[in-house]
């Protein structure tokens, strides 16, 4: 079954375009597949000088990792009603990351992001995640995200 | 009584002296001027960055990446890039307009320790390595 990306992000605190995950491609209780393409617009909100740092990974990882815990969550609340209790999704801890190159923004496919759930605790959870460009892997690595 | 107006005149420059500069200093920060990377870093995000209406609207913050690749760019100019964070804690959101002072030392292994404080508050923590290359794919 397709997910609707815009109807996920209307209960996160991301609007415009700070949305970077275009679409879910695969999801379980455990695990969420994302894939993108904004990573190489020049327009890109989160470009730097030299263009979209790799590092910028973890923005897009975090946000599959927010969708994934709206997915869930499963609460099918219309927007305005979830609009007052919007998840907080908050970045708090980054772990064991590995870039293999500097740059999203010159990638030749794609920007897949592989998140699956490591540790969740009440509030908290932790995702270990890998990131592709197509198929060839950039980075991997753990975050850690409070609401 | 002369002489107190006078050292209340003096007061009032030094306090006007004292804002100005920080006016300044934000003002020169938040065009992210080229920084050698001995000297302090210091990154500030103003409130027109293109990201910020999209990052928590009505409470707009900075997302903790765009910090770390701000931070990256400083390096970039001596040609590292960060190829590994080993940690990273996010201990407290920044603000549009927060100076993030950014301290880094060397630690062991080959990491880079970093300490990012708006005032006197910790707002990011942890260690990563930086490789050779600042622009390679």
């Amino acid at each position: 079954m397709s997910v609707d990306v815009g109807r996920l992000y209307e209960r996160l605190p991301h609007a415009g375009s700070m949305c970077l995950i275009e679409q879910v491609l695969d999801w379980g209780p455990d695990s969420v597949r994302c894939r993108t393409s904004n990573h190489r617009d020049p327009a890109n909100p989160l470009r730097t000088k030299g263009g979209l740092r790799a590092i910028c990974v973890v923005e897009y990882a975090a946000q599959a990792a927010a969708l994934h815990a709206i997915l869930v969550a499963g609460d099918d609340a219309p927007a305005d009603a979830a609009a007052s209790k919007k998840s907080r999704a908050l970045l708090a801890l980054v772990n064991g990351l590995e870039l293999d190159t500097a740059y999203l923004h010159d990638g030749d496919g794609d920007l897949v992001l592989e998140g699956n759930v490591d540790y969740r605790s009440g509030a908290a959870v932790i995702y270990r995640f890998e990131a592709f460009d197509g198929t060839r892997p950039i980075a991997r690595g753990r975050l850690g995200l409070t609401s | 009584m002369v002489l107190r107006r006078k050292s209340r005149v003096v007061i009032l420059i030094g306090c006007g002296a004292v804002v100005a500069s920080i006016a300044f200093g934000i003002m020169t920060d938040c065009q992210q001027e080229e920084l050698r990377p001995e000297a302090p870093m210091r990154i500030c995000i103003a409130t027109a960055h293109p990201s910020l209406p999209g990052h928590f609207p009505g409470n707009p913050l900075v997302a903790g990446a765009l910090l770390l690749a701000e931070i990256e760019e400083r390096l970039a100019s001596a040609g590292q890039r960060i190829v590994a964070i080993r940690r990273a804690r996010f201990m407290r959101p920044v603000h549009p307009g927060d100076v993030v002072e950014v301290e880094c030392r060397a630690g062991s292994n080959g990491e880079q320790r970093f300490e990012c404080r708006v005032g006197d508050e910790m707002v990011v923590r942890g260690s990563f390595n930086v490789g050779e290359g600042a622009n390679e794919r």
